[in-house]
């Protein structure tokens, strides 16, 4: 198990063996007490550490005298744990393991890289408070509560409520879509547009999508076909 | 494996009545003859202590019993009319820096041994005190009242139980007012339970009867009055033990509603 983890000068990363036991805070032990640097980077990979594991973390980082400069982890709940204590942390695609790392092998090495039409999944409902990022579009199963925040370089679909902010488009791109079961944002924004959300309740059972025509957030009844890139 | 039931009450904003329902909960109880614990871990501004009636009968701390210059047994405050309950107070408002994730812990794991339940009056607010607070919970009733500001904080603590894996979370509605709520004046259980998603554990009345009880240190659920609140209280209990009872009905309690307070305030007050 020791030999997953590995130590690089600066950044340290902690590779997740099969299943979690108690071995993990031994393994940063170690890796505090070799590290070399005061500041680390904790690289979580697919390990998914509540706020209580962030908070054990934080105190053993700390007792080691260093410091965590920021997080990150392929697991979306680790990721708002560790946001929870203010450490900077993000989510990254899950590098390539195992069989996927076959299947990379059988392309031609000038592959390009994944198109930002790939989504990010994410499952239960975002609480006020909750804040989700991704350079990628985003899918939520749940709501997103008053409060919560999603932003994402791409659409944005909700296969929910929203009722916080969503940011589709954030590096610029004025295609970019938000599209809810029910469309009743605090605040949207596309790009560098923001409008405020509708006042009155929508007509029930029909979904919406905000998209930018001209400049200005529109909403109108979601389309099928708008989901087809390329 | 311990069965005992290591619950939070929380809200995230203050004021909602944590302590108030940690108090009635725990005397309510009691009386159905569980042995039950409340553990104030809003130690800075404890008051757990005065609406128990218990304030001037606390020695010890847990806070002395981790350092071992006290026994367990010697903290606990067991309540006067209600043996079953005792209180144990975190620690002392003067020590305001002690505690910590692994101490709450270490207190739960002790109280465990003896209690069948172990109820954790949250402090206010989702810095230290309610990470230290939650640390050793393993479920967590949420408390809140039909107000924005309360449910937006209920919702972010409820986000943040959830990351911490307490599970069950339940929720207590506090303050319902069955009138500003029939009038749409007043955020409406359906409106608080849409954006929560918690299962609903209890709706407990605006009661007058609650601030006057409060002052006296007498929980409401302590005496056999049927004033609203203590008998949403003891529902609640009685729920948590796995009791089906129906929630009561804001639109229909009205009516009888403001006429029994009336009449309660005039026989518990002369």
């Amino acid at each position: 198990m020791d030999d997953a983890i590995e130590l690089d000068r600066i950044k340290m990363k902690l590779k997740l063996p099969n299943h979690r036991d108690q071995h993990w805070k031994d393994a940063i032990q170690d890796l505090l007490v070799a590290a070399n640097t005061e500041c680390v980077d904790l690289d979580c990979g697919d390990w998914l550490l509540t706020y209580t594991d962030i908070q054990d973390l934080m105190v053993q980082v700390d007792q080691n005298g260093r410091r965590l400069d920021s997080l990150i982890s392929n697991v979306p709940a680790t990721v708002v744990s560790a946001r929870a204590f203010g450490v900077e942390a993000r989510l990254q695609q899950s590098e390539p393991f195992g069989s996927r790392e076959l299947i990379s092998q059988e392309l031609p090495s000038d592959t390009p890289p994944t198109p930002p039409t790939s989504v990010m999944f994410h499952q239960g409902t975002l609480r006020s408070g909750d804040y989700l990022q991704s350079d990628r579009s985003i899918l939520i199963y749940g709501d997103v509560n008053p409060g919560a925040t999603v932003s994402s370089c791409g659409d944005i679909l909700i296969w929910g409520r929203l009722r916080g902010v969503a940011h589709a488009g954030t590096d610029g791109s004025t295609q970019a879509r938000i599209i809810a079961l029910q469309l009743r944002p605090l605040q949207l924004r596309i790009a560098d547009a923001v409008a405020r959300g509708p006042d009155d309740l929508p007509q029930p059972g029909l979904a919406e999508q905000a998209s930018l025509r001209n400049g200005v957030i529109k909403i109108d009844p979601a389309e099928v076909l708008s989901f087809r890139h390329g | 494996m311990s069965t005992t039931r290591t619950i939070l009450i929380c809200s995230g904003k203050g004021g909602v009545g944590k302590t108030t329902t940690t108090a009635n909960l725990g005397i309510a109880l009691a009386r159905l003859g569980a042995r039950t614990v409340v553990l104030d871990a809003d130690f800075g501004l404890r008051n757990l202590d005065l609406l128990l009636g218990l304030e001037n009968r606390i020695v010890f701390t847990a806070q002395e019993v981790l350092a071992e210059t006290c026994r367990l047994e010697q903290a606990l405050v067991k309540h006067k009319q209600e043996p079953n309950l005792a209180l144990l107070p975190a620690g002392n408002p003067r020590m305001l820096e002690w505690l910590t994730p692994k101490d709450m812990k270490a207190i739960v794991s002790l109280l465990e041994e003896q209690f069948d339940y172990v109820l954790i009056d949250c402090p206010a607010g989702i810095e230290d005190g309610f990470k230290n607070a939650a640390a050793a919970a393993r479920e967590a009733v949420v408390v809140t009242t039909p107000e924005v500001a309360a449910v937006r904080d209920a919702d972010r603590v409820i986000g943040l139980l959830n990351t911490q894996g307490v599970t069950p979370v339940q929720l207590v509605l506090n303050r319902v007012r069955p009138k500003m709520m029939s009038n749409q004046e007043m955020l409406s259980v359906d409106d608080v339970t849409d954006i929560l998603a918690l299962p609903l554990l209890g709706l407990v009345f605006e009661d007058e009867q609650v601030i006057v009880s409060t002052n006296r240190g007498e929980p409401l659920t302590l005496g056999e009055s049927g004033s609203p609140a203590a008998r949403a209280y003891n529902n609640i209990a009685r729920r948590l033990q796995g009791e089906d009872i129906p929630l009561m009905d804001p639109s229909e309690a009205r009516k009888g509603f403001r006429a029994r307070v009336r009449q309660l305030m005039q026989t518990r007050l002369f």
